[in-house]
């Protein structure tokens, strides 16, 4: 008979040799490539928060902002996006010092948590090792959940905070304290993550608990808990701007958005098959509630489903569509394919171990049905070593980890730390807020808006790629470059032998590069003011 | 019985991922490069070709959209009857125009916009690919269009018919623009 000890140690050794790779693949490189426009974002107001106390999007040099200001008062308060990301990013700098490392670690090291979480959360409540430990092992090599996970965004914290709402909730919140404390502040703190995400998970899923946990929910519990929640996210609705954000939206892109964000979930989450499949087996339920599954583990994966669903719903009506708002729902998907494994192993065993390798290794079970149903979406701008394409993802991934990446915004960096001068002025068309956090100059244009200068700017970057706003208006900085400045006479051109990419480390799938092409179809070029002349007509 | 249906479904579902196992090799791009290293070249030819084709559907629609424009702006008379022309093409908005006649117009300018901005992003693209492969690859440039085939100055004339006509198209939004519906 085995020690005690031995016996642990066998039972965590699986789970522990996971959590092992999952901390190589999200901490390895960690600062390979540095902030891309969104993180930087954070990583700015962050620095802020170290210096003020709070999120300003001003710091006397520099104008955070990708929404021509509309994100602060007169005051420069950041009242745009909640807050804790920043706080989080801001406490790992204060820590670690202000680098890129530092600010991706505590979201990297919450993506490791949630792996933790997804095998706590279905080992606990369905007693199944072989499911909680595959559905581990899935978000473990799910690239596209590494990619943000290793972003300093609130993509992992959200992800964190879904699976312990689900994780408290399967508890028995309603007679114990702990538990209802949890589904208070992970639904609560979700509002504080990202007030999108609290909107499209809370919206579908209570009712959907509702219908399928009728038994967990006593009248007086459910309100003390939704009174204790509004009261945690009631200073947020009042900080920050939802209802002018809920002003661009636009019914008509909601059938698109849909589209969108089906077949982003078709091709990067859950398999069409295995949709299908799931759709062909539950068939039978819609107008017929003795037909949920009975089976508490099925009820789940159903349960989990739903909210996949309604997250995908009411995220269809906010006005911009990106696979980022999905993310959270990541560690739901590996959930639902773990125990789909687990189903096919009892059905047909060498099915099973064919499925576990395509979803553990490849991208192909997602994309090759896509394929021959010619619905694949594939940007224009994409390339064959993406996640676009059949390909080995964990393979791209790592080969981006040992192999560098010569990322757009780093040679930038690079190029200005060289040659720039201290008070100089440097205009870009996009990419503002990654030079304004690795350099100290004054950096304008990208997305800010209105550009005023007392003077005109000492360097000029027009990037490849034209960007227009959210009213399909050209941004202000490539107006202030085609009329208010003579670059051919002003200026000198500089041609760098650099690709001029659209964005740098976007970790969004269609739009993730893994690899450098050879020969990039347009390089970067820089302008440099030219002296003793005037520039500005 | 129920152990045979048991096994041919095995069997079938067995079958079905091997294909996708195959296909997937099949399709692997480190595969493809090494045993045929020209593939990323006919990739490029066939992304021109179909980018072409869509930017041919994205300058029909906006076509359409400005004359609905023009149209809305000639008939702003509040008792004009809805169009059954128009409805088929632009359900929504023409169904809501006696109603609510500057929201349809504002949205159709919108959708215009958008609809320009997406066709000057495309084709900026497929200028700067087509560049590039006739920089880079020295054999010969085919691209079918319509089973007509297209050497590089056909396919750079169809450019230059994309581009001024989606100059022509902007000219029209930007004073349909400027006189709005009030």
């Amino acid at each position: 008979m085995a020690e005690p000890c031995n016996r642990v140690y066998s039972s965590y050794f699986p789970i522990l040799l996971i959590l092992a790779l999952g901390a190589f693949l999200l901490l390895f490189h960690l600062d390979h490539r540095p902030f891309w426009q969104d993180e930087a974002e954070t990583a700015c107001l962050a620095k802020n928060v170290l210096k003020y106390g709070v999120p300003l999007a001003y710091d006397g040099v520099n104008i955070i902002s990708q929404e021509q200001g509309k994100e602060y008062d007169q005051d420069y308060l950041w009242r745009w996006s909640p807050w804790l990301q920043i706080y989080v990013t801001a406490a790992a700098f204060r820590l670690g010092g202000l680098t890129t490392y530092a600010g991706r670690f505590p979201f990297a090291v919450l993506g490791l948590v949630c792996i933790f979480f997804v095998y706590q959360l279905v080992r606990r409540n369905f007693d199944d090792r072989t499911w909680a430990l595959w559905a581990a092992a899935l978000l473990t090599c799910s690239v596209v959940f590494l990619l943000f996970a290793r972003q300093c965004r609130y993509y992992s914290l959200g992800a964190l905070l879904t699976l312990t709402s689900l994780y408290a909730f399967k508890e028995d919140w309603q007679s114990k304290f702990w538990p209802a404390l949890l589904l208070c502040l992970s639904i609560g703190l979700l509002f504080h993550t990202s007030s999108l995400l609290f909107f499209s998970y809370v919206v579908l899923a209570f009712p959907a608990a509702v219908w399928l946990y009728p038994e967990k929910f006593s009248l007086k519990k459910t309100l003390i808990i939704i009174i204790f929640i509004i009261i945690i996210i009631f200073p947020g609705l009042l900080l920050f701007k939802i209802h002018r954000q809920s002003t661009l939206m636009n019914p008509i892109f909601v059938p698109l958005n849909l589209e969108q964000y089906f077949s982003g979930l078709f091709q990067y989450m859950i398999p069409l098959p295995i949709a299908l499949y799931l759709v062909w087996r539950w068939r039978r339920i819609i107008g017929n509630r003795s037909a949920i599954p009975g089976e508490p583990g099925e009820r789940f994966v159903f349960f989990l489903m739903l909210i996949i669903i309604g997250n995908l719903i009411i995220l269809s009506l906010a006005p911009q569509c990106e696979h980022r708002y999905l993310v959270h729902l990541y560690p739901l998907c590996s959930i639902i394919l773990g125990w789909i494994i687990c189903q096919a192993w009892r059905y047909h065993k060498i099915s099973a171990v064919l499925l576990a390798f395509l979803l553990l290794f490849t991208n192909w079970l997602n994309l090759v049905p896509m394929h021959w149903l010619r619905i694949t979406n594939r940007p224009m701008d994409t390339n064959r070593h993406m996640l676009t394409y059949p390909n080995l993802p964990l393979k791209l991934f790592l080969t981006e980890l040992f192999s560098g990446y010569p990322d757009v915004n780093r040679n930038l960096i690079q190029f200005f730390q060289t040659h720039a001068r201290p008070g100089d002025i440097i205009l870009t068309t996009y990419g503002d807020l990654p030079l304004q956090f690795y350099t100290s100059y004054q950096v304008v244009g990208g997305l800010q808006g209105n550009i005023s200068l007392a003077r005109p700017p000492d360097w000029v970057v027009p990037r490849w790629e034209t960007r227009w706003n959210r009213t399909y208006h050209l941004n202000e900085s490539e107006v202030f470059i085609r009329e208010k400045l003579s670059l051919a006479s002003d200026y000198c051109l500089i041609n760098l032998p650099w690709a001029d990419e659209a964005f740098g480390n976007r970790p969004d799938p269609y739009s993730h590069h893994f690899i450098p092409v050879a020969k990039p179809l347009a390089e970067l070029v820089i302008y440099r003011k030219l002296q003793l002349r005037s520039y500005v007509r | 019985m129920f152990v045979n249906s048991r096994k041919i479904g095995g069997v079938l579902l067995t079958a079905g991922l091997l294909v996708i196992l195959a296909q997937g090799l099949w399709q692997l791009p480190d595969l493809q490069d090494y045993f045929s290293p020209d593939k990323h070249w006919e990739l490029d030819l066939l992304t021109l070709n179909n980018e072409s084709y869509k930017i041919e559907d994205g300058l029909a629609s906006l076509r359409l959209r400005v004359d609905y424009l023009k149209w809305f702006l000639a008939h702003r008379d509040p008792a004009q009857r809805v169009s059954m022309d128009w409805m088929l093409y632009f359900p929504f908005s023409e169904s809501i125009r006696s109603f609510s006649p500057k929201f349809s117009w504002n949205l159709n300018i919108y959708l215009a916009l958008k609809n320009q901005v997406q066709l000057q992003r495309k084709l900026k693209y497929i200028d700067a690919l087509f560049k590039y492969i006739q920089l880079h690859n020295k054999q010969t440039f085919s691209v079918y269009r319509k089973d007509i085939l297209l050497n590089k100055d056909g396919f750079q004339r169809l450019l230059i018919i994309y581009n001024s006509e989606l100059i022509k198209l902007d000219e029209q939004l930007k004073e349909l623009r400027n006189n709005p519906c009030k």
